[in-house]
């Protein structure tokens, strides 16, 4: 995409600087800085309560900067009011305006443009069939499931052609195989849209589905930014690794004993591991040389094999899994292969923020 | 699957219910339909027993009848217009703002609602009468006083109602427009007006219904000169003892009321459907007061004025007399004098008012909490919530009917055995809690209704019993209600002056009674007691509803 290329023709995209918010004594954001480039998707991925999405009101307008600036293609947004701001939101819940149908809702923002008959009806048809929902244009958005009110939410944002589509939580309210779908189609129109967007999220899964660039946050704090890629196999720090989904992280006595047995030298840093980091199988063969071994404590069958948790002397209890054909018990002694592809060494050459 | 819920709970079959709503229901027709059926009799049965409607020709023939029936509908539409428009911007200010203090205003504004009709007919008197502060314009006995009463009396109707729908609209909708470019103005017409016009016209129904059926205020402001519908059935059953005529009337305004309950209920209905699609139970997150806010802050300033005004006027006026400052008018109180020839002092109709009204407050709370519990019931078959919703709209009757009329229907109807009660004392709070029962059941039930079935359900999984499924369940949610039902039917009553005026014993009168005859009497020293009784009797109600109001209770004075 042309538009990935940065700095052209003054597209350089949102530029957020040391942005505060604060709600009285306590401050939501906090000196946050990032950057997006035009056509990019940047996914603000955080637990709740630490502030990301009050950083995408900020953006929007809808609340008031105790500190920093935001500028949008080197036009600073002090003053502009939403209205004017050109960035569609995308809530949680939709939104909807419940008094409208469906088409009456997409069509909203073309509205406002002035767009009219026959050109707003063929708008709405072209969105309609963006987000698969064709023949659902004079439908209530009360009879809707709530992944059509969020595919709705999702035409009628793009259908003001947002410079920037601001995304709260789109895919939260959904259960899990839906939020999956939907990440995915969010992702196509996204790109089919040539779209620059932000994402909030709490869910990994859902980042990684549908950004190019991941942003981490905790406490009102940005903590790592980089690369979807960059941040999940290099994070900032222990929290940031669980948060993203790595299943143990180890202190640096228990980590250096874990890594003994890889090809690396780890002094004084913690270790991430995968659930797969650790892979269990029985002790059967009396030739076996000895290596890593643990007592397994507890198994649950899972899509991919066996999840076990495994107690190691010296290091404790560590999640590992086995293959679907093994056959373990509760008390059984394991040996435990360590793949170095899903261990990551923390606060060595990562990505911290800059 | 509400049938399965509903069976699933058990307690409160249909024969439970309706033996609640048998004591209610019979109360109903016995101090209610009786009385008004009595009152029609007289009017349309001749003395040979025949049916004779020719009344309605000859009342309707009377240039008079017109005139009335005019100033009516014209006062009642104007002063709903204005109320309204007024009352939207104070709403906004007072509920979707975050002005320091707003709480206390919001109890300022609500004052005047529960103030006495009589009262806020004085106090309008002591403002524009020829030595009062605004006597200069001229407006005393005028038409425009009634309708600035009207104003006065019902913006806490709009302001309420439509500030507790506004206060918990979801914001976010709002922001969702405006990031799709939509300005301020147009998110207001485009998002937020929809949402809350059901809630608008529901409340403007609700004025308009309490305006074109006032009394009190109308009697005191308007004199001989302007009258209205209620008015006129008081003027011609006590004055012109024209029992026909005031039948004929009656009959119109219980056809004009019933129709006008029914577009409420309906408006009501669709508010409320709206408000469940529009997700109204977001918490409220009011917004910063910015400069763009200035205009809705003026109207609601002017408001303000507009409401404390009378009260200070009313509140100054009762300490002066002959240009001096004096508590003279306080201490008339205790007096009986030849030239305020009243049967007892103010004191003792004060004590009379009190006792009146808890009376007719427990009668109100008790039957008023039967008929919630069983309207609140969501039952499975279409018949029975057919039935149901008929209940609900028969114990609102009181609401809109001439409290003339049930207190003349009274007096002609209870007067020979069994129910002999003409002389006797139990009439004056039987009637008033007839005239709170309405708003009671308006306070409880939307407690009742808003319990999640499932709560039940699972305190009956945890081995309740359904009287203990009651206690704790029920109850818990329904107590604060409960009190605030009570001090506003109290409140009701202390004021109650349409059905009172007939019958209390002239021996012992109530405090509004009192009032209205001081107001009525010659001389300056009548008058200023007036005004230090009305400021009595409003620090007695004001007292009450700020014990109401601390209850937090959204349903009250909710319509």
């Amino acid at each position: 995409m042309a538009a990935t290329a940065g700095q052209v023709g003054g597209r350089s995209g949102l530029d957020v600087r040391s942005v505060t918010v604060s709600f009285g004594p306590t401050t939501a954001v906090d000196d946050v800085s990032v950057t997006l480039q035009p056509g990019r998707v940047l996914a603000v991925l955080g637990p709740s309560g630490c502030g990301k999405s009050t950083l995408l009101r900020a953006v929007a307008g809808l609340e008031e900067l105790a500190g920093g600036s935001i500028h949008f293609d080197g036009e600073d947004l002090a003053g502009v009011p939403t209205h004017r701001r050109g960035f569609a939101m995308m809530f949680q819940d939709g939104q909807l305006f419940p008094h409208l149908d469906v088409a009456g809702n997409i069509g909203y923002p073309l509205s406002l443009k002035g767009i009219r008959g026959s050109a707003r009806d063929e708008e709405v048809a072209r969105l309609l069939a963006l987000v698969d929902l064709q023949g659902y244009a004079v439908r209530r958005p009360g009879t809707l499931s709530g992944g059509e009110q969020q595919r709705v939410a999702l035409a009628r944002a793009l259908a003001a052609r947002p410079r920037l589509l601001l995304l709260d939580e789109p895919l939260s309210a959904l259960d899990r195989s839906l939020r999956e779908r939907l990440a995915a189609d969010v992702r196509t129109a996204l790109t089919v849209t040539h779209a620059t967007a932000i994402l909030v999220t709490h869910d990994h899964d859902e980042a990684f589905a549908v950004a190019d660039d991941l942003a981490i946050m905790r406490a009102g704090r940005l903590i790592q930014h980089g690369t979807v890629l960059d941040v999940f196999r290099q994070p900032a720090d222990a929290q940031t690794a669980q948060f993203l989904g790595y299943s143990t992280v180890l202190a640096p006595p228990e980590a250096e004993r874990l890594t003994a047995y890889l090809p690396v030298v780890v002094r004084g840093h913690s270790v991430a591991l995968r659930r797969a980091a650790l892979q269990a199988a029985p002790i059967a063969d009396p030739d076996y040389r000895r290596g890593l071994e643990g007592t397994v404590d507890r198994v649950s069958a899972a899509r991919d094999g066996w999840h076990l948790e495994v107690l190691i002397e010296g290091i404790g209890r560590v999640p590992a899994i086995a293959a679907a054909d093994v056959v373990t018990r509760v008390g059984d002694r394991v040996t435990l292969e360590v793949k170095r592809s899903d261990v990551v060494i923390l606060g060595e050459g990562g990505q911290r923020e800059r | 699957m509400a049938s399965m819920r509903q069976r699933a709970t058990g307690g409160g079959g249909p024969w439970v219910l309706a033996a609640a709503a048998a004591l209610p229901l019979a109360f109903l027709a016995v101090f209610f339909v009786l009385p008004v059926a009595g009152m029609l009799t007289r009017g349309f049965v001749t003395e040979s027993g025949g049916v004779d409607f020719g009344g309605f020709a000859d009342v309707f023939g009377r240039a008079r009848t017109g005139r009335v029936l005019w100033f009516t509908l014209w006062t009642s539409a104007v002063a709903t217009v204005v109320t309204t428009a007024v009352g939207l911007p104070v709403a906004y200010v007072l509920y979707r703002l975050a002005l320091p203090g707003r709480r206390v205003l919001r109890a300022v504004v609500a004052i005047p609602f529960v103030m006495p009709t009589v009262v806020v007919g004085v106090m309008f008197r002591s403002l524009l009468a020829s030595g009062g502060p605004l006597g200069w314009l001229g407006l005393d006995g005028h038409w425009a006083a009634i309708l600035a009463a009207f104003v006065f009396f019902n913006l806490a109707v709009v302001t309420r109602t439509v500030g507790a729908t506004w206060e918990h609209l979801d914001r976010r909708a709002e922001d969702a427009a405006a990031t799709l470019g939509a300005s301020p103005w147009t998110v207001w017409r485009t998002v937020t007006w929809p949402a809350l016009a059901p809630t608008v016209l529901s409340a403007a129904s609700v004025v308009f219904l309490f305006c074109s059926t006032a009394f009190g205020v109308v009697l005191t402001l308007g004199g001989l000169r302007y009258g209205t519908v209620e008015t006129e059935i008081y003027l011609l059953t006590t004055t012109l003892l024209d029992l026909r005529a005031a039948a004929v009337l009656s009959v119109v305004q219980f056809g004009a009321v019933a129709a006008m309950l029914a577009v409420t209920a309906y408006l009501q209905q669709r508010a409320e459907a709206t408000q469940s699609r529009s997700g109204a139970t977001a918490s409220p997150q009011p917004r910063k007061v910015t400069r763009a806010a200035a205009a809705p802050l003026a109207v609601a300033a002017l408001a303000l004025a507009f409401l404390l005004g009378p009260i200070v006027s009313l509140v100054v006026g009762s300490l002066r007399r002959d240009g001096e400052w004096t508590l003279a008018n306080y201490t008339a109180l205790g007096e009986v004098t030849r030239a305020n020839a009243l049967t007892t002092t103010v004191w003792n109709a004060l004590a009379m008012s009190a006792r009146v009204a808890i009376v007719a407050a427990l009668l109100a709370v008790a039957l008023g909490l039967l008929v919630s519990v069983v309207v609140s019931r969501r039952p499975p078959s279409v018949r029975g919530r057919a039935t149901l919703s008929v209940l609900d709209a028969v114990f609102m009757l009181p609401l809109g009917i001439s409290a003339v009329t049930v207190g003349f229907g009274f007096l002609i109807t209870l007067d020979r055995p069994p129910l002999d009660l003409r002389s006797s004392v139990a009439l004056v709070p039987i009637a008033q809690a007839m005239v709170a029962l309405p708003l009671v059941v308006r306070t409880i039930a939307p407690a009742l209704r808003a319990i999640d079935d499932r709560q039940r359900q699972a305190a009956a999984t945890l081995g309740a019993t359904p009287w203990q499924v009651l206690r704790v369940v029920d109850l818990a949610v329904v107590r604060r209600p409960l009190l605030a039902a009570i001090g506003f039917a109290l409140a009701v009553s202390l004021g109650e002056f349409g059905a009172t005026s007939f019958l209390s014993r002239p021996d012992r009168p109530t405090l509004p009674v009192v009032i209205y005859q001081l107001v009525g009497r010659p001389g300056a020293e009548n008058f200023g007691m007036a005004l230090a009784a009305s400021v009595v009797l409003s620090v007695l109600t004001g007292a009450v509803m700020a014990g109401v109001e601390r209850l937090r209770v959204d349903s009250v004075g909710a319509f």
